[in-house]
């Protein structure tokens, strides 16, 4: 039996504990900080401190792909313990990590690598990486876990609720949401994000209300194959928000998730959010 | 209960010398008011100053009795109504003149006055007052005042025969029927005052009855009024709205005049005609006309004219209201109907609600709001004007809700929902909702959903008014006095103080912190930007856990409209 081995950016925000349980190995992007680079690999930078530090930049911090060099070496030190390797990438029109992986993996392991395009950002990809992981773990084929994945996308959603249209505004993506045009600023804008597009579901005008559409969604959506809560700096009311969904909650841990820089620096701090897979 | 004990003697009667400290009294209590008389003068009705020309009149009656030594009521009463008369001064001073004339006819042989003849001596007035009156007489003024105070004395000495508790009663009347004022009279509701003639009758009962209780004419009321920013009307009258710019009075002495006759043809020139007489000789006229030299033409061919006063109402009317330079305002935003869609049609006073309103969505506005009501008509009009075939109605006012429904009732064509919105907060947050409905495109056209969802969205915020009380009143167990700033939620007085931002601290003080986390303050137009931001800015370090947004609403009368959610 080949043996198979799952690499992923860390855009999928798989947690690192999650990761290290099922083996997989996060490749991580560059967050470019007040003139620094820092991977994000929640050793140079962990999550926390950077959303702790985002609301006072005075220029929002920018992220990349992991240096082709590093990402070579990564590819290739767990080429070396398989077969071949699965390497599941951000969506390449939102980002240059699917290109770099391409490249490096076929300098590394040309022929013995399969490269998926997860067609979501954070646990929306993230639900497909461990999903990948866990088929692999038993023994399942690469053509298997490509096409297991392929008809998982569809049921996988993301939802947003923004704390701040700052960050928008100041990375020019205010048109990302469709805000309520006008003197009212004070919106929490409640999106979906689809192949790394996002769409304005609802906009409301307090944190609590939009925090309360979240739950309606996923009441929406359930029964539930997986869930996750995500936030920005957050943790409180996410794990109030994973309290208030036990009753839709599938089987299992849920997982809450700090999640990525490079869609945090356009969210902004103190948000909330929901990955979920839709019973098949 | 306990039993109640007269706290002075009663007061049976009075001669002559306390008849002259009791209209001393009078006209002194409304020396002490009459700016907050003026002040209720404002809009609409700009016919020079109410308080000032009633006073004037008060105290050129006063003069005429000011050396008298006189013991005999009816001698005293008369000589007072002579001076009235002659000094009499503006619509509300001539009407009030001829309730002095009237008083002075019924106590004309009254060597004393007691309760029941007070009564009559009011009765005789009421007369005299409809008399003078243009016709027909319009209730809802000091017209009505004086007659339902009458009505009241003719009740209340059958069984009192105190003149003290007389004036108690006459005073709980006075002030009874001038708070019904509005409901009688459409322009005061409009305006959003009581009348102001009627205010400065029930000040001068209110001084006659402080001297029969023996209680001090001070007050620091007149001033703490005074110091009350002057309230502004919603819309500013165009010339041709206002109609009618002069104000002609004049006397005309002459012989054999025939009164009816002059009446008839100076009516005929304007509106707010005036004519009265003292007898055969002297012909008192005041009207409002286009052409100031035809009633002054028309009475020198009878007689001799005097004392001619002609004023522009309409320059004081624009003085008075301080008429804002329209300011450059970009366009309204429109939004894009497909045949299909739901429209709403929003009343909103102020042009930066309606923008907000637009904004999110609304296809019409119709101008109007706590103070001007609009029309079923207007509604209609604004509904039928819509180019699809189902829409939402926002009164944003409990008292427009009916117009709207009747306007609904009109429209035939169409599928028309009201959305009771109650205040402008209610309607921002049903607005909101329907600018989410229209962003999915399964949604926009479903009035069930859309009506449903906006009715559901009203109770999302609880809504606060800051403004000026108008009188002084107690209720909801808060305290407050003519003049002050009083801060209202849902509809409840909650706070009063003299100085706005205080007052703003106190609202924002009371509200659970745990419960809200945004207050959006939308600024009327009497406060500027600046003191707005400032206040916001102050609130905002002081109450941290809400977040709170300025924006400009331009609604006249209110400083604030607060949104809490």
């Amino acid at each position: 039996m080949a043996i198979l081995k799952v690499l992923a950016d860390s855009v999928c925000d798989v947690p690192a504990e999650v990761a290290k349980r099922l083996d997989i190995t996060l490749i991580p992007a560059v967050v470019v900080m007040d003139g620094q680079s820092y991977l994000d690999d929640g050793v140079q930078l962990t999550r926390e401190a950077f959303y702790t530090r985002l609301p006072d930049l005075p220029q929002l911090p920018t992220t990349s792909a992991c240096p082709l060099g590093v990402t070579r070496e990564m590819i290739a030190r767990k080429a070396a313990e398989a077969d071949h390797l699965i390497l599941i990438a951000a969506p390449a029109h939102l980002s240059a990590i699917y290109n770099t992986f391409h490249l490096a993996a076929e300098e590394v392991v040309p022929g013995r690598y399969t490269l998926i395009d997860s067609g979501q950002v954070t646990m929306g990809a993230g639900f497909q990486v461990i999903q990948a992981a866990e088929m692999a773990a038993a023994g399942a084929s690469a053509a298997k876990i490509a096409l297991t994945l392929a008809r998982m996308r569809p049921r996988v959603h993301v939802f947003g609720a923004l704390n701040t249209l700052e960050n928008l505004r100041r990375s020019g993506r205010v048109g990302w949401v469709t805000a309520i045009a006008g003197r009212l600023l004070q919106i929490k804008p409640v999106v979906q994000l689809t192949e790394g597009n996002v769409k304005s579901l609802d906009n409301v005008r307090t944190f609590k209300r939009a925090a309360a559409r979240l739950v309606e969604l996923a009441r929406q959506y359930a029964p539930l194959e997986r869930l996750a809560i995500l936030h920005t700096n957050n943790q409180a009311m996410a794990e109030e928000l994973r309290d208030t969904l036990a009753d839709v909650t599938p089987p299992g841990d849920t997982l809450i998730v700090n999640v990525n820089p490079a869609l945090g620096t356009h969210v902004g701090a103190a948000a909330l959010g929901l990955a979920l897979v839709t019973a098949g | 209960m306990t039993e109640q004990t007269p706290t002075q003697d009663a007061c049976l009667k009075l001669d002559g010398h306390q008849l002259k400290q009791l209209l001393l009294a009078g006209m002194s209590w409304l020396e002490r008011h009459y700016q907050i008389v003026n002040q209720l003068n404002v809009f609409p009705v700009p016919d020079g100053d109410t308080g000032i020309n009633m006073l004037l009149t008060m105290q050129s009656a006063f003069a005429e009795i000011a050396e008298l030594d006189e013991p005999h009521v009816g001698s005293l009463a008369r000589r007072f109504a002579k001076g009235a008369v002659n000094g009499s001064r503006g619509n509300s001073g001539v009407i009030l003149s001829q309730i002095w004339r009237g008083f002075g006819v019924a106590l004309r042989e009254s060597e004393t006055v007691d309760a029941s003849g007070m009564a009559s001596a009011l009765q005789m007035g009421t007369t005299f007052a409809y008399d003078a009156a243009p016709k027909p007489p319009r209730e809802g003024t000091i017209l009505t005042v004086v007659r339902e105070v009458a009505e009241r004395a003719q009740a209340v000495v059958r069984e009192e025969s105190d003149i003290v508790r007389l004036f108690e009663a006459l005073v709980v009347q006075a002030n009874e029927t001038l708070q019904r004022t509005p409901e009688l009279l459409p322009i005061l509701k409009e305006a959003g005052v009581i009348d102001s003639g009627g205010q400065g009758l029930t000040y001068i009962l209110e001084g006659m009855l402080r001297q029969l209780r023996g209680e001090s004419l001070e007050s620091d009321l007149a001033r703490a009024a005074a110091a009350a920013p002057a309230r502004k009307p919603a819309h500013v009258m165009s010339a041709t709205e206002f109609g009618h710019p002069y104000d002609v009075q004049l006397l005309l002495t002459g012989e054999k005049l025939d009164v009816d006759r002059i009446r008839a043809a100076i009516q005929a020139m304007g509106d707010s005609a005036i004519v009265t007489s003292d007898g055969e000789t002297t012909v008192k006229i005041h009207v409002h006309v286009y052409d100031p030299g035809q009633p002054i033409s028309y009475a020198v061919k009878l007689g001799v004219v005097s004392d001619v006063v002609v004023e522009n109402m309409y320059e004081q009317y624009l003085d008075n209201i301080g008429a804002p330079q329209p300011a450059e305002a970009p366009p309204m935003p429109t939004v894009d109907l497909q045949p299909d869609d739901v429209a709403v049609i929003a009343v909103a006073p102020g042009d930066g609600l309606a923008r907000i309103f637009y904004e999110q969505g609304a296809a019409r506005l119709v101008s109007g709001g706590q103070t001007m009501n609009p029309s079923t008509e207007e509604i209609y009009k604004a509904l039928s004007d819509v180019p699809v075939s189902k829409a939402i109605i926002l009164p944003n006012n409990g008292n427009i809700i009916l117009a709207a429904q009747q306007a609904v009732r009109k429209a035939r064509n169409k599928e028309v929902v009201v959305v009771p919105s109650k205040n402008v907060p209610q309607g921002i947050a049903a607005m909101l909702f329907y600018a989410n409905a229209r962003l999915h495109e399964d949604r926009r056209g479903d009035l069930a959903y859309i009506a449903e969802g906006m009715t559901a969205a009203l109770d999302d915020v609880v809504s606060g008014e800051v403004t000026v009380a108008v009188r002084s009143v107690e209720m909801d167990g808060v305290r407050a006095r003519a003049g002050q700033v009083i801060g209202l939620l849902e509809g409840k007085i909650v706070a009063a103080h003299d100085d706005l931002n205080q007052l703003m601290h106190d609202l924002i003080g009371k509200l659970d912190r745990n419960a809200y986390e945004l207050v959006t303050l939308y600024y009327g137009a009497d406060v500027k930007p600046k003191d707005a931001e400032a206040l916001a800015e102050v609130l905002a370090s002081a109450y941290d856990s809400f977040t709170f947004e300025v924006i400009p609403g331009g609604q006249p009368h209110y400083f604030y409209l607060l949104s809490i959610e």
